[in-house]
């Protein structure tokens, strides 16, 4: 019996060639798109599983407020785990991470020695042995608990040892660091996952931080975590944590005034990666919201592409309404009919998700590219995708096939030979229905589109209050040492060169330093003005275009300049005096410093546009992490390989590393970029699966309307007047959809702006060129059926009788 | 009003050639009620389609009031069809998705007459087919005989001077039939030309003329008297 269903349905799907590839078509795309979109969701929501304990680890998370300042540290204070330890039951373990960014030493930069020359490596941490308690990091060689226990020992991971020493077995071996200092290898750790909220190659015992880097109360760098006890009370600990940072706190009274707060949050590890938005993490994360967008992307793909295949069954059932009747009159069963239609349809799908699978492993490499991910498919993810695939294939097949097999199969044979039921084309509400919502879809995703490359472009064009085009900023000149003064000027002398200076503090760059600034010497901490505090040269604000509003530059004929500031105009407003010029400020660090206010400079964005700009000081210091050159040549390439000579004959044995600064710039928005990129496709995908089914359903239109067609062009009716009754139907449905997508998107839309400090408003001439696009498309699509029945003769579609 | 000499039309599917009309040549004159015979396949739709223009011969001439329109294009022969000449069929060929009104109104629309004047028009028009009760029904809820009063008011409506009818009694009683020939002889004798097509000897009594045709030829022209 089974065989005798395959058989029919094979026949009939194959005399419908047209009918079938549109419908195996549109659902293999639909289906290919929404997998690469589950198993980029089922990436990011396996970050840190990997840890056997995942989900009793959490991290010490700090939100706090203080004097208009608001936010959320990865990082709390150093001494905090040996207060809590031994004085809480419900934690088990706890373990501790301190990444160079936080050491405060500018810019921390650690080069190891390979052969006779230094590679800079970048993903290096302090830790001790107790992270192997808390975290699961395997090791090929060595052992966990004779691992960074001394001073001077380090953990590496399986591809550094095979980078640095082309095998893994290295333990006893040594690595030497930034020439100095020597690191003896006490284990080789297992690659960690992708998937992890921090991603290491040097672990380094943390016992070689010289005391000076050890931070005490008040300074928070370091990330503590805890794994805690089973069924430990999370908001009671919070609170008893909260306890002892409030009592070591610099003025434990503020935190009670004026609207501060000082909060504890042990953040579950699984949460870390997509949703805390925390400063200062090891790692920068993921988006929860990305996550449900997309899901919610690939559901409305998935459904557009059933609603295609739906839509087209009905369609034709229609059409094949004859064939029901004929076959109940020979008697057969509404049972093998209902099976009949099913068969064809599992059929359909089941042919449609194997080459969905086929097209994402195609597709793969590029979606990974687009995505910055590295998704595969392996045995692992087989294991649930073929189930799931096959839950997939009932269902649909089940969902597009319901339609004819039940509803046609309940006719009565006498009906249905008589032609009562095969004009029922046009009365299909069901169908106009899902026409409306493909095309909503479609619409809502081409209006985000707009909305992102709009904001991009915005971005892109907006005046940033420093000029980043022809700047190089050559990274890594903290290697030269002192020498690197002399690189400044020699470069400078470059014709082609226009400036130069020396700071590693760049507005486009990762080097940040902020500290609190004040009024006056009592440093009452509810007078704090938190800033950005950056040592630059007299060069800098001409060499990144920044400019002057009031008072004057740093002058290297000024003694005086050394204690001298420059503050942009958001420090201005929230350090409150009227005449800031020439004030003093003070500053608590190595003992109370005094600053004198030399110059005002206008507000630059130094942080994503994402953020409003905050207060920010130039002081007059030596800091020779980084020089910036402003060039101006129409030979790069010529300028470029004099820089290289230049640095060559200062370093011969180091790399120079350099980048340009709207490169640096276009960076920052590299995952807004992306998600601009993954929209553009999607709605394309979108429109082009919608589109196969109007044609499909135009076609099936023009198929019913036929003799409706020659009555009309024997009454008069020319080609045009045919043309566009056809088309007004469905497009008449792509009007109905820009009414109901508009409001939607643009609700949603304005949502994601919001994510924005600085941005741009949805134009009315967005929505207009979102619902323009879509009309003319699908009345493209449906002119290739509409001309092609108006063309007809009509003496053919009459003659039937 | 209607001269074609030596028309010719061949249907080519698959290597088979059928020869549907063979140098045919008549000549129909305006005010005349023609009745065309001959068995099934002889080429009387194939003839009735090419007077009315909306089939082009392969052969041949075809002058219609004094204009040759063998080889019009399309567009030309569609504006010339729109305002000389109405058809009835066998089938009624009504849009079941109309109204009898909107059905009678369809020619009036593509020919551009405004709305008010339409409505004049179109009600006077189902008045003397006597069917005006029925303006808002859809076909299928008319008889058959109701049905063929429809398309015969959408045929006139026009007022043209030309009415090409295939086997409009076809579907129809012989009731019914008597009627809507009454009706035809009506039209002709208010001086509309009328060419029909029939199987049947009593429905062609009403015409002036039988041209009987065979094999795509005229065999015998019996003139009534
Ligand atoms: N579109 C067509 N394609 C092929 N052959 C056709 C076509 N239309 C008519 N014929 C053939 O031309 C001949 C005349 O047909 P027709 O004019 O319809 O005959 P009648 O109306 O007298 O029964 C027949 O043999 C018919 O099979
Ligand atoms: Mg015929």
């Amino acid at each position: 019996m089974i065989r005798n269903y395959l058989k029919t349905a094979y026949r009939s799907l194959l005399k419908n060639k047209g009918f079938t590839v549109l419908n195996v078509l549109g659902l293999s795309i639909g289906l290919a798109t929404c997998l690469l979109i589950v198993f980029y969701v089922v990436d990011e929501l396996s970050y840190d599983r990997y840890n056997i304990n995942a989900d009793r680890i959490v991290r010490i998370t700090e939100e706090a407020r203080l004097n208009g300042n608001a936010g959320s540290y990865a990082g709390t204070e150093a001494p905090l785990l040996n207060a809590l330890k031994g004085n809480f039951p419900e934690i088990e373990k706890s373990t501790k991470l301190i990444p160079a960014s936080a050491l405060f030493i500018s810019p921390q930069k650690f080069r190891f020695k390979k052969g006779s020359t230094n590679l800079q490596e970048h993903n290096v941490v302090f830790a001790n042995s107790d992270m192997f308690d808390v975290f699961t990091l395997p090791m090929v060689d060595g052992s966990p608990l004779a691992s960074l226990t001394e001073p001077h020992t380090a953990v590496i991971t399986e591809s550094t040892a095979k980078k640095y020493f082309n095998k893994t077995n290295v333990v006893g071996q040594t690595l030497t660091l930034n020439d100095t200092s020597v690191y003896k290898i006490t284990g080789v750790i297992k690659d960690i996952p992708a998937q992890s909220h921090f991603n290491y190659d040097f672990f380094l015992s943390w016992s070689s931080l010289p005391e000076s880097h050890i931070y005490g109360w008040g300074v928070s760098g370091q990330h503590n975590y805890l794994l805690l006890k089973p069924g430990a009370n999370i908001k009671k600990l919070e609170a008893e944590i909260l306890k002892i940072e409030i009592k070591h706190s610099f003025s434990p009274a503020a935190w009670t005034t004026g609207g501060n707060y000082l909060k504890i949050i042990l953040t579950p590890l699984l949460d870390i990666h997509l949703r805390s938005d925390s400063q200062y993490q090891l790692a920068k994360g993921g988006s929860i919201q990305y996550v449900y967008i997309f899901s919610v992307i690939g559901i409305l793909i998935l459904l557009i592409a059933c609603v295609n295949f739906m839509n087209l069954s009905t369609a034709r059932s229609s059409n094949r309404a004859k064939e029901v009747g004929v076959r109940k009159v020979l008697g057969s069963a509404r049972k093998f009919l209902v099976a009949q239609f099913l068969t064809e349809s599992i059929l359909v799908t089941l042919v449609s998700t194997i080459i969905a699978v086929f097209l994402a492993w195609l597709l793969l490499p590029l979606f990974n590219q687009m995505a910055d991910k590295h998704l595969a498919f392996t045995t692992q993810s087989l294991s649930w995708l073929v189930p799931s695939l096959i839950v997939i294939v009932l269902v649909i097949g089940f969902l597009a096939g319901s339609y004819p097999a039940f509803f046609l199969s309940a006719f009565q044979p006498i009906d249905v030979l008589k032609g009562k039921v095969a004009t029922g084309f046009k009365g299909g509400f069901l169908r106009s229905f899902l026409v409306v919502f493909q095309f909503s879809i479609s619409i809502f995703l081409i209006i985000g589109t707009l909305v992102i490359y709009n904001q991009l472009n915005y971005i892109h064009n907006k005046s940033l209050g420093f000029n980043r085009s022809q700047v190089l900023v050559i990274k890594n000149t903290g290697v030269l040492g002192n020498q690197a003064k002399i690189l400044k000027q020699e470069l400078k002398q470059l014709p082609g060169v226009v400036s130069t200076t020396l700071s590693s503090y760049t507005p486009t760059g990762d080097d940040r330093n902020k500290t609190g600034l004040f009024p006056d010497a009592t440093i009452d901490i509810k007078k704090d003005v938190l800033s950005e505090f950056w040592p630059v040269d007299e060069d800098y604000m001409g060499t990144m275009g920044i400019k002057l509003v009031a008072g004057r530059n740093f002058s290297a004929q000024m003694p005086t300049d050394s204690m001298g500031i420059i503050v942009n105009e958001a420090f201005v407003k929230r350090f409150g005096a009227k005449d800031p010029l020439n004030k003093d400020v003070y500053r608590y660090s190595v003992g109370l410093q005094k600053f004198h206010i030399i110059g005002i400079m206008k507000d630059f964005n130094y942080e994503s546009l994402k953020e409003k700009i905050s207060p920010a000081v130039l002081t007059y210091a030596l800091d020779n992490g980084a020089i910036s050159v402003r060039i101006h040549t129409t030979d790069i390439g010529r300028l470029m390989s004099q820089i290289q000579d230049k640095w060559k004959a200062i370093s011969p044995n180091q790399q120079i590393t350099y980048s340009f600064m709207d490169e640096d710039f276009d960076a920052t928005y590299r995952s807004e970029q992306r998600i601009g990129t993954i929209f553009i496709s999607f709605t394309t995908l979108a429109i082009s699966i919608a589109c196969l089914g109007l044609f499909g359903l135009a076609a099936y239109a023009a198929e019913q309307r036929k003799k409706e067609i020659g009555i009309r062009k024997v009454l008069g009716a020319n080609i045009s007047t045919i043309i566009s009754m056809l088309s007004m139907d469905f497009i008449k449905l792509v009007f109905i959809s820009i009414l109901i997508a508009t409001p939607i998107a643009w609700y949603a839309m304005q949502n994601w702006l919001q994510n924005f400090a600085y941005r741009t408003s949805i134009h009315w001439y967005i929505v207009a060129l979102a619902g323009g696009t879509a009309v003319v498309i699908a009345f493209i699509t449906i002119s290739f059926q509409s001309i092609k029945a108006a063309l007809n003769n009509p003496v053919e579609s009459l003659r039937s009788e | 009003m209607i001269k074609i000499t030596n028309l010719e039309k061949f249907y080519r599917t698959e290597e088979v050639e059928t020869i549907a009309l063979n140098k045919l040549s008549i000549e129909i004159a305006t005010g005349e009620f023609v009745a065309i015979m001959g068995p099934s396949g002889c080429g009387k739709s194939t003839l009735l389609n090419i007077l009315g223009m909306l089939d082009d011969p392969d052969e041949g001439s075809y002058v219609f009031n004094e204009i040759e329109v063998a080889h019009f294009t399309e567009r030309k022969r569609a504006d010339l069809r729109k305002h000389n000449i109405g058809f009835v069929f066998q089938s009624f060929n009504l849009i079941d998705e109309l109204t009898v009104f909107e059905n009678v109104e369809l020619p009036l629309i593509y020919t551009g007459v405004p709305a008010s004047e339409r409505v004049k028009r179109v009600e006077e028009v189902l008045d003397k087919m006597q069917i005006m009760h029925r303006r808002n029904h859809y076909p299928q809820q008319l008889s058959g005989g109701q049905q063929q009063r429809v398309a015969i008011a959408r045929a006139v409506v026009n007022k043209p001077k030309l009415i090409l009818a295939d086997e409009p009694t076809g579907n129809l009683d012989s009731t019914n039939g008597n009627d809507v020939m009454e009706l035809l002889t009506d039209l002709n004798e208010q001086g509309t030309t009328i060419i029909m097509v029939t199987h049947s000897e009593h429905d062609a009594r009403y015409s002036h003329r039988i041209i009987r045709l065979l094999d795509g030829q005229a065999v015998v022209e019996n003139i009534m008297v």
